[in-house]
């Protein structure tokens, strides 16, 4: 059985007199693809930015490879990519450029740094197009570009929050294939989405957290056991099981 | 500090492709000299032209109302949603504020000196030798504009109220400082109030370097302006909200 990557400890976070992450509790083994999910509100993106440290928690803490991430925030940060809901790219630079100054934010110099934005650019398939502005791509290159400007710098660990909304069947495709690739190569993922059959299909491991609380967490296997078993054969039916139907009109 | 080539490369970049410093800081100066300048013509004498008052007035002032630019180019990761990666990467707040402020302070001041080359050659304005002192100056009123816009852009929560009202107080000082017209109150309180107007200094100093021959003002002037830029930027590398960045 494979170490526990990323502890994550008792984590809280209050906006005011809001609690939004209530000792949230979890861990990543290395080499999971680990989904995330939730329904709106539920807390997700809080705990996300918690984790890459963009917010500090409240209270709780987070360990990387054994250690608290506050005492390697440095190392820590150095192995990590972010790929976030919203498209972060400039739309002044071309493909190769956004991914060549958000990979040299990570120390790499030189033909290191050039070789990896080759490398990113061309595992996205997008080396042929690396002189093209963002402003020219379809959604899905778009995607795939901010895929690429995350994983150039090889994270140990890449967050991926919500990374095929709004592309085509193609692209999502496309994008899914990538993921199972760069796990295979050995990078950790942490993959959030609202689509339930693409975190089946791709996940090894869910967490779903609802209200700011972990109300399940367990192996991919187990989850078919214990819930097929009660007759929710889906993954969206054990979430709307969990979760409940009402709706959830709340902002993030 | 070894991300700050890097950063300072992509803020210089961008800032000298900024439309709006471009433009409120070279050609919009220009043309407010040159109609300010032709409707009070009759008022000035041969030497001194009105061209030459509103150069020496128009310019610090223009560069003053950057205050408001600079705040949102303090912004401007938020804009582009590029804010996450900046804050998940492994560099410092010194840096990303070091890199704003270097890139801002040279393209504003490049923007000013280019557009005090430009009154010259189209006013034949005489510096008289003392160029450089002018452009000391403007340099470091760029400096402190630039020091207070990111302070205001990244250390203040409220910014988007404050900047509905932050060009009302700029354009009282331009009124105290005589950048409408020529301003002198006998009344001690409204005299005291001139002198509360940073361009009532930055004018009296350019005037007493160019034509009194004597640079003590405007040396002042650039100091305090050097030091408040300086002093700024090191609070808002203090005071850096991350907040104010991503939500």
């Amino acid at each position: 059985m494979s170490k526990a990557l990323l502890q994550i400890e008792n984590l809280c976070k209050n906006y005011g007199e809001k609690t939004v992450v209530s000792e949230v509790s979890f861990h990543v083994k290395d080499g999971d693809i680990l989904g995330f999910i939730g329904p709106n509100g539920a807390g997700k993106s809080t705990t996300i930015n918690i984790i890459s440290t963009i917010e500090q928690p409240d209270h709780g803490r987070i360990l990387f490879q054994g250690k608290d991430v506050k005492m390697q925030e440095k190392h820590f940060k150095k192995s990590l990519g972010i790929v976030p809901q919203d498209l972060a790219l400039y739309e002044d630079l071309n493909a190769y450029d956004n991914v060549h100054f958000f990979c040299s934010l990570y120390n790499l110099r030189g033909e290191e740094l050039s070789g990896s934005v080759k490398e990113a650019l061309e595992f996205v398939g997008l080396w042929d197009r690396r002189k093209d502005y963002p402003s020219k791509f379809s959604g899905g290159m778009k995607r795939r570009l901010n895929i690429a400007c995350a994983i150039a710098h090889h994270p140990k660990m890449l967050i991926m929050d919500e990374p095929t909304v709004g592309i085509d069947p193609q692209s999502r495709n496309n994008i899914l294939d990538t993921i199972k690739i760069l796990n295979k190569r050995g990078t950790t993922v942490i993959y959030t989405s609202h689509y339930m059959e693409e975190v089946e299909a791709l996940c090894n491991r869910i967490v779903l957290l609802d209200k700011g609380i972990v109300i399940e967490d367990l192996e991919k296997d187990e989850y078919k056991n214990k819930y097929q078993a009660l007759g929710y054969e889906t993954l969206e039916d054990m979430f709307l099981y969990l979760t409940g139907t009402d709706l959830r009109d709340m902002e993030e | 500090m070894e991300h700050l080539g890097t950063l300072f490369q992509l803020a210089l970049k961008r800032r000298s492709k900024d439309f709006f410093v471009l433009f409120y800081n070279m050609i919009f100066p220009i043309i407010v000299i040159v109609l300010l300048g032709y409707l009070t013509s009759k008022s000035y004498s041969k030497d001194f032209t009105s061209y030459h008052y509103y150069t020496v007035v128009m310019i610090p002032f223009c560069s003053l109302m950057g205050v408001t630019t600079v705040s949102y180019a303090a912004q401007e990761e938020k804009t582009f949603k590029t804010v996450y990666r900046y804050m998940a990467a492994p560099i410092s707040k010194g840096e990303l504020v070091v890199a704003k402020f270097l890139s801002c302070v040279i393209v504003f001041a490049l923007c000013s000196i280019v557009t005090l080359g430009i009154s010259k050659l189209l006013f034949n304005m005489e510096f008289n030798g003392r160029f450089l002192w002018i452009v000391l100056l403007l340099i470091c009123e760029s400096a402190a504009v630039t020091g207070i816009g990111l302070f205001l852009g990244l250390a203040c929560k409220s910014l988007d109220t404050l900047r509905n009202f932050l060009n009302l107080p700029i354009v009282i000082f331009g009124f105290l400082g005589g950048v409408f017209f020529p301003v002198n109150f006998f009344q001690p309180v409204l005299s005291g109030m001139i002198k509360l107007s940073p361009l009532t200094w930055v004018n009296r100093g350019i005037v007493s370097c160019l034509f009194d021959n004597n640079v003590h003002i405007l040396w002042i002037v650039s100091a305090v302006f050097l030091l408040t830029g300086c002093i700024a930027a090191g609070l808002t590398v203090k005071f850096f909200k991350k907040e104010v960045l991503i939500s």
